[in-house]
């Protein structure tokens, strides 16, 4: 057997140890160090162990992840989706579907302090829908609107999946962050297009809410200050070079600590609960970085990339038939596994394959452009049957409304993802204009 | 799957000795992961200010951090954090589910105990070479002496685990 179709094998050996229960970090550790062994022997694969997973571990692109993780949760037990939730529902709350609408929003805010995607959902659940129960909200909408606003976490960098995407493809990750900017931006008006428009064909599914009187705007604006002062720290702190995505990280976690200590309830079960729950995302997202190091080493030692790149080229399909196809095969994986495990496998494969296309782009347009494309596609994973995690963390929290009711209350947000989709691949420049425009 | 986000309400009191140590382990790690942010932030406030950072702060940092990801790791596989795939074999009967899941943990043991063998060899290595960090000339090996203990308690915990994933086994 030649290289790439060792490297085949070993793939669909590995995807079947992860259909057979195995944990998708061990999967990819047997499958890729069986492999390794098989093509260069024993003595170089027991030599890389040596410190090829400290070295994941201190990898200084690595650090900003547990730190972000922290920020999210600290975030999530603080009260923090609290503050932001009351004050955009104190100015939006009024109109129909508006505590929809504010959620979204309250997501989308939330989502530029939490890396998470489930953490977003999940928080901002918890606040939000006993208010749209209040007011009588239908619970496919109420439920539909937190697991796809949920999504927003990811989208709106800080995001953990573009950290992971940014160290594979060997590009600056503060670029990408500015990157998905704008992108995140479209999706958060795009799921408020998507409310407006279902409560307007469903009367009834949304009930007008109570209007909220000035006094009670003030007091909710007084309470978001100091949210807004974390945000501008972060995500200016960021965008404007002043920090970089670490830093920011760090020092967002300092002001959401500071925030918690103004919490209700013990702090010392909030930072010990943040701390514990940093600990298991943060272990299991380093398995997968140390499994998928270890497959990916074997990847590269195959040649597998490569051959599937220059069949490609030979066989000379159009750039944008290989990147429908492309992103075809991330909406069929995202109904199977995690989002961070879908970019870990297939970047080492599909990057040099983009990369060796011609869009009329730079090499840098392209990185970022596709970076972009593939956040957006495996985040839909998150929504969609038969394991979209947001939906089953909302329905689990909502508590009474049937699965089947959350999944029919997402169909608008996943119409408006795609219609997403189908404008940031026909205009390459809204993914990466912004990053030139600030002048990176 | 990413882990939800809800810890488990397991009363304390109720964990088993061994369960208790990973835990209290993944929190003095949670501990030491906030140190690393604190000699973050303290080197940002530095160049800002007095227009002098931590020198070599990102290999504290990112010491700081291997060590703290490390203590996470057998926690996280007791509480049951590494993500499987369960759409395929969900329809699988108890006991089956019982013997894939026990073969995952074990499967993790084997790995773990390698990875912790191999960490330890390294670390020994770069002890004997006297290997350093390159500004602050840390000796390399004091992050693998916490490290490749840490790997051997996570082959350990997956010990732990595949005997309790085999639990319906036993019962019938």
């Amino acid at each position: 057997m030649d290289g790439p179709t060792i490297g085949l094998v070993f793939t669909l050996a590995m995807l079947a140890l992860m259909f057979l229960r195995v944990p998708i970090a061990v999967s990819m550790m047997l499958a890729g160090g069986i492999g390794y062994v098989v093509l260069a022997g024993f003595t170089p694969f027991l030599a890389s162990l040596k410190t090829g997973p400290y070295f994941q571990l201190a990898n200084e692109s690595f650090t900003v992840i547990p730190l972000f993780l922290l920020m999210g949760f600290l975030a999530s037990h603080a009260g923090i989706s609290r503050r932001i939730f009351e004050a955009a529902n104190a100015f939006l709350g009024h109109l129909r579907g508006g505590l929809c609408v504010a959620a979204i929003g309250g997501c989308a805010f939330f989502g530029a302090i939490c890396g998470s995607s489930l953490a977003t959902a999940a928080t901002m659940g918890q606040v939000a829908l006993p208010e749209m129960r209040r007011y009588g909200y239908d619970g496919a909408l109420a439920t539909g609107t937190l697991a796809a606003g949920g999504t927003l976490g990811i989208l709106i960098p800080p995001s953990i999946p573009l950290i992971v995407y940014a160290i594979l493809a060997e590009q600056n990750i503060a670029k990408l962050f500015v990157a998905a900017f704008l992108p995140g931006i479209l999706a958060t008006l795009g799921y408020m297009t998507a409310v407006a428009i279902t409560v307007r064909l469903r009367k009834g599914a949304a009930p007008a809410a109570a209007r909220s009187t000035w006094r009670e705007r003030a007091c909710a604006l007084v309470r978001f200050l100091p949210v807004s002062v974390l945000f501008l720290l972060v995500v200016g702190g960021i965008y404007s070079g002043v920090f970089t995505p670490t830093e920011a990280a760090a020092v967002g976690t300092g002001g959401v600590v500071i925030i918690a200590c103004f919490a209700r309830g013990s702090k010392l079960a909030i930072f010990r609960q943040s701390l514990v729950e940093t600990a298991v995302a943060t272990g299991m997202i380093f398995m997968i970085l140390i499994g998928a190091d270890i497959f990916n080493s074997f990847i590269a030692l195959s040649g597998l990339p490569q051959a599937l790149a220059s069949w490609i080229v030979a066989k000379g399909f159009s750039p944008m038939t290989v990147m429908l196809a492309i992103l075809v095969v991330y909406l069929i994986m995202g109904c199977l596994m995690d989002s961070l495990s879908m970019i870990l496998l297939t970047i080492p494969i599909f990057f040099p394959v983009v990369i060796a296309l011609d869009f009329g782009l730079s090499y840098e347009e392209t990185a970022l452009w596709f970076g972009i494309l593939v956040l957006i596609v495996v985040e839909v994973g998150l929504i969609t049957p038969p394991v979209g995690m947001n939906v089953f963390v909302i329905n689990k929290i909502a508590g009474d409304v049937p699965m089947r009711q959350t999944f029919k209350g997402i169909v608008p947000f996943l119409l408006s993802d795609f219609l997403r989709v189908a404008l940031l691949l026909s205009f390459p420049v809204l993914s990466y204009g912004l990053v030139y425009w600030l002048g990176w | 799957m990413e882990p939800v986000p809800i810890e488990p309400k397991v009363e304390r009191r109720d964990l088993p000795p061994f369960d208790r140590l990973c835990r209290w382990l993944a929190l003095a790690g949670g501990v030491v992961l906030a140190l690393a942010g604190a000699v973050t932030v303290a080197s940002v406030f530095g160049r800002y200010f007095f227009n002098d950072a931590i020198a070599g702060d990102s290999e504290i940092v990112s010491n700081l951090t291997a060590i703290a990801v490390a203590l996470f790791l057998p926690w996280c596989q007791l509480a049951r954090g590494n993500v499987i795939v369960d759409v395929f074999t969900e329809r699988a009967s108890a006991p089956v589910k019982a013997i894939l899941d026990g073969l995952g943990s074990f499967l993790l043991a084997l790995i773990a105990g390698v990875v912790a063998w191999r960490l330890a060899a390294g670390g020994f290595g770069l002890a004997a070479a006297h290997d350093e960090t390159m500004v602050l000339r840390l000796p390399t090996w004091w992050a693998f002496a916490v490290i490749a203990p840490a790997f051997a308690l996570l082959a350990a915990a997956s010990v732990v685990t595949t005997w309790r994933d085999l639990a319906p086994l036993r019962r019938s």
